[in-house]
């Protein structure tokens, strides 16, 4: 009845995306092995991305909102996460909490990501907007 | 006359052969969204992909043109429905870089050298890789590619799951009548 079965080809295809999963492994030392000190609120509008930086070693939660959206973010032991949001697929609410520089959160809907810098990074001053 | 009336009769048969693939699109990725795969907290964002379906079903049963018209339909009518600028962006992204790649393998598909499930594997893998391009050219940062790995791995899972489901419609329906005519 069903014509279609899986072919070399099909087998091959999906050999290279896994190679391609592979070759993209180094993107994990993206996150450094150290904890770090900062993290950093980036909020997209359509005319610019602005920043905010807050400290991760005092235990606190922020509210953040954005094209309409509110987050509660909270830090925690030095680690951050999304505690709650109003977006709809919730996939910030989900990921995981973050804690090494490189790491992220990202909530589509609010168009803010949440990233842990590294102390040495020298742009620790909050509110500093990047055009 | 009758050359202009079939083409017309063609146009209209194809845009509401296109209009139904859009809506079947658009009730899937409304499902999707019932769905829970929140247990995988590594991988943030990972979906079944069931909404891609109707796009590869209109690339490789219907045209390339049909194809890009679904798709572009479905991102511009989810983007209203269910989401944001910054979300549209995303799928918009995308999906230019799983078309991308699911016109390219057409030519191996159509001598039966892959079926759907290498297809839309791949395709899984890459509109993941094109989501995430955006995410980090609007934030300025690298640190969303840092799931990239782990999401071409959960695309690339489920993109072989809804390449066996549309082995399976594809094969059910590609001898009606309504997609006979249209093949190339």
């Amino acid at each position: 009845m069903f014509k279609y079965k899986i072919t070399r080809g099909d087998i091959l295809v999906i050999i290279i995306t896994l190679l391609l999963a592979v070759v993209c492994i180094p993107l994990l030392l993206i996150a450094s092995k150290d904890t770090g000190k900062y993290f950093e609120i980036s909020y997209f509008s359509s005319d610019n991305v602005h920043y905010e930086t807050y400290r991760l070693d005092v235990d606190n939660s922020y509210t953040v909102s954005n094209n309409g959206y509110t987050l509660t973010v909270k830090v925690e032991n030095s680690t951050v996460y999304v505690e709650n949001s109003t977006c709809e697929d919730q996939i910030c609410v989900h990921t995981n909490p973050i804690t090494k520089p490189g790491t992220s959160i990202i909530c589509a809907p609010a168009g803010i990501e949440i990233k842990i810098i590294s102390d040495n990074k020298g742009d620790s001053d909050a509110d500093g907007v990047a055009g | 006359m009758q050359m202009v009336l079939q083409d017309k009769h063609n146009m209209l048969y194809r845009l509401v052969l296109d209009a139904m693939l859009v809506s079947v699109a658009l009730i899937l990725s409304y499902i999707e969204s019932f769905i829970p795969l929140s247990f995988l907290y590594i991988v943030p964002g990972l979906k079944l992909g069931l909404a891609n379906i109707p796009v590869v079903f209109a690339v490789y049963n219907l045209s390339v043109r049909d194809g890009i018209a679904v798709a572009a339909m479905k991102i511009a009518l989810t983007a209203l429905l269910f989401g944001s600028p910054v979300s549209f962006l995303f799928s918009l992204m995308g999906t230019v870089f799983s078309l991308t790649i699911m016109i390219s393998l057409k030519k191996f598909f159509t001598k039966k050298k892959l079926t759907f499930i290498g297809v839309s594997c791949i395709c899984a893998a890459f509109f993941n890789i094109g989501q995430l391009t955006a995410a980090a050219f609007i934030f300025k940062s690298l640190s969303p590619l840092f799931y990239l790995p782990s999401l071409i791995i959960g695309g690339a899972i489920f993109g072989i799951l809804c390449g066996v489901l549309l082995n399976l419609t594809s094969a059910l329906l590609q001898n009606r009548r309504c997609f006979r005519q249209f093949k190339h």
